[in-house]
């Protein structure tokens, strides 16, 4: 492959907690173990969805100035009762912002980290991001941190993706990334690292980019990875 | 409790919060000119014999938060309206003749006609929003309407998946394929929000909505495979033309299972039957189909599946309603469930 540049980045690691690791799924409806992970995907790029908007709505502070205000006082004189509520809407929408914001809860310090940040109170899903941005054809290796907190019980991590979805309709292959190693053994009460390997596609599109990670045969080990893609 | 108790139990309580809704919607349709072709027909669709999930769960659960019954009905109102809505266009799109027992609108009216009473029914349904701003003030109003705003982007945009599935006769589906178009497409509009939007209005958005998703999408995706099943092997009273979805060719699980299971040979045929339109498909062709499905065993992985996803529901009800009082709201939602997990075809 041509063009590669290779980063390992030995001191940024990602730490996932592993708490609820024991949960083995072997009993549960394969329709249902589906289901839910269809539904944490989603959720997920929902979540992915709103930061982004909510990156857009943060310029809708400029509507606070006093002249703008001024300016609404003036329409809402004018205009009809509908009018009225949608100013009133955008000026919830506004006050909103900073309750969106407070769903985002960073749940590692370590200041050379990539970013894993917890998606909400109740859905559990890490969003780890790729600290840089990628060009096509590159080549980057990023290490994850797992901590299996059994004090009895051995884990043996068999890692597996889904493909990537875009912003709109660009996808990557879920060959996109490798696990190394793979599956990841861990005695009780001790740490690894799983090293993912990410290749970008030559033909990759600019643009923002998830998908879901997940251990095959562990319920609830489950992260989304996010990487940014620009044009090389 | 038997089956038959907790079904009239279920069914009772259904009928009493539909005909509240639907008299509430009522009074959001103008009793104005232009009747004939507009506001007529407007109510055409919520007068038939609907089942009023959506509107039932989101008042039953802003009981069970703590609410007031008459906080949740302007949004109950709005479910209905936009769910109607939904169903007109989705008529025209799919083709379908049958709706609730009677001729779709548009096979009564004409596309134009049919398309337009569906925008209108898009517009009715933001006024009961609006009308929350002074019973519920702004934080809560905001609250539930951008939860409608997800909920109907939601649902086009599955619509638009299986429309694209149709469309490019997509015949590689997989399960969850199937179960990411109903998320969209159904769930979140069936289920989970009525849900989300009546326990942010009872708790007065104290509650984290998101603690209703799985158990929302577990119970909207059984509703969903067991209302694909009734289309093949339910009976008149069904309301849809028996076997209309094989007419149309719609992606449902049990579809999908043959497209997976059958072999080679069958699977050419089934995908030539598949790329014709609905109007070149013919009787002998849809007995094969359903000739099929029994012999890959379809129709029983459909019933397996939505069986389990049922029982996925209840174990999660009991998750994120068990610290609610055992009230008849609370055993309104309960029943909804055993009543799906207990269903016979």
């Amino acid at each position: 492959m041509k063009n590669k540049s290779t980063t390992k980045e030995k001191d940024t690691k990602a730490s996932v907690n592993m708490k609820g690791i024991s949960n083995i799924i072997d009993n549960t409806s394969k329709i249902v173990i589906k289901a839910a992970n269809i539904l944490e995907e989603e959720i997920a790029k929902g979540i992915i969805a709103a930061k982004q908007m909510e990156e857009k709505m943060t310029d809708v502070k400029k509507l606070h100035s006093e002249d703008k205000e001024a300016l609404l006082m003036r329409f809402r004189k004018d205009a009809h009762d509908i009018i009225d509520l949608l100013v009133d809407f955008t000026s919830i929408a506004v006050k909103n912002v900073s309750s969106i914001s407070s769903q985002w809860i960073s749940i590692k310090t370590e200041s050379s980290a990539p970013e894993v940040t917890q998606s909400g109170k109740n859905s559990n899903i890490p969003l780890i991001t790729v600290p840089k941005e990628l060009k096509q054809d590159e080549y980057y290796e990023m290490p994850v941190k797992l901590e299996n907190e059994s004090k009895t019980e051995m884990k043996s991590i068999q890692f597996e993706n889904s493909a990537f979805s875009g912003n709109g309709e660009e996808h990557l292959p879920a060959n996109t990334i490798s696990f190394d190693p793979n599956p990841l053994v861990l005695q009780p009460g001790t740490s690894g690292s799983v090293i993912l390997k990410i290749t970008i596609p030559p033909d990759a599109r600019e643009g923002s980019y998830s998908c879901l990670l997940q251990a095959k045969n562990l319920n609830d080990l489950k992260a989304m990875l996010i990487l940014k893609i620009v044009n090389g | 409790m038997s089956q038959n108790d907790i079904q009239e139990k279920f069914l009772n309580q259904l009928t009493n919060y539909r005909e509240l809704s639907i008299k509430k919607l009522l009074e959001f349709i103008p009793e104005r000119e232009p009747k004939k072709f507009l506001y007529d027909l407007v109510s055409i669709y919520p007068k038939r014999a609907g089942k009023g999930f959506r509107p039932s769960l989101c008042i039953s659960t802003c009981k069970i938060f703590g609410g007031k019954e008459y906080e949740a009905y302007n949004s109950a109102v709005a479910l209905e309206l936009f769910h109607n809505a939904f169903l007109v266009h989705d008529d025209v799109e799919d083709e379908s003749c049958d709706r609730r027992g009677y001729p779709t609108i548009h096979e009564q009216y004409g596309m134009p006609v049919a398309i337009n009473v569906g925008d209108a029914m898009n517009v009715l349904g933001i006024k009961p929003l609006m009308k929350n701003l002074t019973i519920l003030g702004p934080k809560l109003t905001w609250l539930v309407f951008s939860e409608v705003e997800h909920m109907a982007l939601e649902a086009v945009e599955g619509q638009a998946m299986e429309l694209g599935w149709r469309m490019d006769n997509t015949c590689n589906l997989t399960d969850e394929d199937y179960l990411k178009m109903i998320l969209k497409k159904t769930c979140w509009y069936t289920v989970i929000h009525p849900i989300r939007i009546g326990a942010i209005i009872g708790s007065g958005g104290t509650v984290d909505p998101d603690r209703f998703n799985r158990f929302g999408y577990y119970m909207g995706a059984s509703f969903q495979i067991q209302d694909d099943l009734l289309n093949l092997i339910g009976d008149k009273k069904y309301g849809k033309e028996i076997c209309g979805d094989i007419l149309e060719g719609k992606r449902t699980l049990m579809l999908i299972h043959l497209l997976n299971t059958c072999n080679g040979k069958e699977k050419e045929r089934l995908t030539r039957y598949l790329a014709k339109n609905r109007a070149d498909r013919t009787p002998p062709e849809m007995k094969w189909v359903m000739k099929m499905m029994d012999k890959y065993e379809c129709i029983e992985y459909g019933k397996k599946s939505a069986k389990n996803l049922a029982g996925a529901a209840l174990k999660e009800f009991y998750t994120v309603f068990g610290d609610r009082q055992d009230t008849i709201d609370r055993q309104f939602i309960e029943n909804m469930i055993l009543y799906m997990v207990n269903r016979d075809y």
